[in-house]
């Protein structure tokens, strides 16, 4: 009641900004500018569909398709798409497994890959940004340091090292990922708090005699979190691309559980006979990550209308 | 100018010397004995022998010496032998390296020729049809696994119409030096490649040429009545081409990375499957190598590409 009623002299004063409610909070701006545009709303529906859809992986396989995922049934090798039984949808592979349900459960693994890496990303960006950036001195030079020298390594090459030397199940890829790609987002972290430490409401609040975990956690990061999950969105896209090229590479998800990457491998040793093994998990991995890339660019567009590229 | 290019290089000293502690903790942080393939079937080893081996190798040394004499003779272009095919590193790199190279260097081209007048027309057609469809492709590029992109043009194009090679760089039996045959194969990789610096070059010049466009001198421009293409093209394209130089960096690193998935795709007998191959085979030496030489050569570049900013602007060299 009260914000409603404080931001009826606003609205007199100036022109009411397009999409944006007076007196309304960040979030419910950005919810309200994100509920009119189609191509954000859109991709979260589509990304809210994969999630389900591998959440309830086990479920379709059993009632619906009644086919396990390591299933093999020899008498269906290279079975043709077929819409009459539900399991070969989208064909069969080599020995004879159902690549819906594949797909299904690969879903599954690169999703939980995707987001896990991401909040491992998140937590040490977070931190050490915040850190770097509201301490500087020797910490920050450390922690710049560390990042200049792990972006000098080509990424791949590390992986490539790393995935041979632990031969990972999914769980460790999860943590060798997060690991290993977290330089972006401290960077950007570092950077808004560089700036944002030395705005007036940081220095009226040091005056007070706030403590340094207070000014960090409950002053500069509620200024961060919003871009940062932006960032984020991208980042588990991305991360989805490498689990993927890992997998198809041989060094990420292994064989029996199925991954998009590691059925690509599969397909392509199999191109001449069974080409249509080939589009399914590819596109699943692109529709995947242009709905988390799109749901990126519409998140920013909501909640900092400046940054607008239009 | 010198001194700007100094200061760069001298900051770019201890990163270098981190690159090598991270990669020479990393091997021997590994489980496992680095000896396991080269003594890989030797029976008759007795344990004299293998004790022999290990001070050959040095690994009877503790592990800031062993480091030490390891960086010592990787600095002086040492790389060791490789230990499955017993020849010297640096000559399997030297063979390999310049295919990847071709390939990087053309995947770089192709991103600057078509990434660059994709963005400045994008920006020209703001809000047009033609904008949006440039920025879905943008988005498009970056979200395509290349790998399966990759694929997709083999299944297409090689193996149901037969317009490209499935793989590899040269037919066999045909010469070196037969162009056509080098440009066929070289279609698929480069485009698969240059995917994701197309879709950067676009979208950056998309947000650079509108930023000009809505400066002061580009009104002048328009005022004393100069044609739009000349508006465009030597008025506003000039001064927004500083990001083709920004987004280098990123897309160097990720062409190095790229290499090894397209070339493991397309056969490519370049560093990125060399290194691909090796590491499956725990062949260290060759991965120590190839790592500390892509991570310099990266270094080089990251070097260049800051000189060559602080040269197209001035401000950057006092900063």
């Amino acid at each position: 009641m009260v914000a409603t009623e404080a931001a009826k002299p606003r609205a007199v004063v100036g022109p009411v900004v397009a999409g944006r409610k007076t007196g309304a909070g960040l979030w419910s701006n950005a919810a309200y500018r994100l509920r009119r545009d189609r191509v954000t709303v859109v991709a979260a529906v589509g990304l809210a569909l994969f999630v389900v859809l591998a959440a309830s992986a086990d479920l379709l396989a059993q009632s619906f398709f009644r086919y396990g995922f390591t299933q093999q049934d020899l008498l269906n090798t290279y079975a043709k798409p077929d819409l009459q039984t539900p399991a070969f949808w989208l064909g069969g592979d080599e020995i004879g497994r159902s690549q819906i349900v594949r797909l299904l459960f690969g879903a599954r693994i690169s999703l939980a890959v995707g987001f896990g890496a991401a909040f491992i990303n998140l937590t040490i960006g977070i931190a050490l940004g915040l850190a770097a950036g509201y301490f500087r001195g020797w910490f920050d030079d450390l922690v710049q340091f560390v990042i200049s020298t792990l972006n000098s390594i080509p990424t791949i090459f590390l992986l490539l090292i790393v995935a041979v030397l632990f031969s990972p199940g999914t769980w460790t890829l999860v943590g060798i990922l997060g690991l290993l790609s977290w330089q972006s987002i401290t960077l950007f972290v570092r950077g808004q708090t560089l700036s944002l430490r030395e705005r007036d409401f940081v220095s009226a609040g040091r005056v007070i005699g706030a403590s340094h975990r207070r000014l960090m956690f409950q002053h500069i990061l509620p200024n961060v979190l919003p871009l940062v999950f932006i960032l984020s969105a991208i980042d588990v896209g991305g991360l989805i691309l490498v689990e993927s090229a890992l997998s198809f590479l041989g060094l990420g998800v292994h064989p029996p559980t199925p991954s998009w990457g590691n059925m690509l491998t599969n397909a392509a040793q199999h191109l001449s006979r069974g080409p249509w093994l080939v589009y399914g998990p590819g596109l699943a991995i692109f529709s995947t990550v242009l709905c988390l890339y799109l749901i990126g660019d519409g998140l920013r567009d909501a909640l900092d209308p400046r940054l607008k590229q239009d | 100018m010198a001194t700007f290019a100094l200061r760069r290089l001298i900051q770019a000293i201890p990163t270098f010397f981190g690159i090598t502690l991270i990669t020479f903790a990393l091997i021997r942080l590994a489980p496992g004995d680095p000896l396991s393939l080269l003594v890989f079937g030797a029976t008759d080893l007795t344990a004299e022998d293998y004790a022999a081996l290990r001070r050959s190798y040095g690994l009877d040394q503790p592990i800031p010496v062993q480091y030490l004499s390891w960086l010592g003779r990787t600095l002086s272009g040492d790389f060791g032998q490789s230990f499955l095919y017993r020849r010297p590193v640096i000559q399997m790199i030297a063979a390999s390296l310049p295919n990847t190279l071709q390939l990087s260097a053309l995947a770089l081209l192709v991103a600057v020729v078509v990434g660059v007048p994709l963005g400045v027309i994008a920006a020209r057609y703001r809000g047009t049809f033609v904008d949006q469809l440039i920025r879905i492709l943008s988005v498009a590029g970056h979200a395509i696994p290349p790998f399966w992109f990759g694929l997709l043009f083999i299944l297409v194009l090689s193996v149901q119409f037969h317009l490209f090679p499935v793989g590899g760089m040269l037919t066999i039996g045909k010469g070196e030096w037969d162009i056509a045959d080098r440009l066929a194969h070289l279609v698929g990789p480069v485009l698969t490649l240059s995917l994701v610096g197309i879709a950067n070059y676009s979208r950056y010049m998309r947000t650079e040429t509108l930023d000009i466009l809505g400066q002061d001198f580009i009104r002048t421009a328009q005022a004393k009545g100069l044609r739009e293409r000349t508006v465009l093209y030597v008025h506003a394209l000039r001064n927004a081409l500083l990001p083709i130089i920004t987004a280098l960096g990123g897309l160097l690193a990720f062409l190095i990375s790229g290499s090894v998935v397209v070339e493991q795709v397309f056969a490519w007998p370049g560093m990125g499957r060399m290194t691909f191959e090796a590491a499956r085979s725990k062949d260290y030496p060759i991965v120590m190598a190839v790592v500390v030489i892509s991570s310099a050569l990266l270094l080089v570049s990251y070097i260049l590409r800051d000189v060559a900013y602080g040269v197209a602007d001035p401000r950057v060299r006092r900063s």
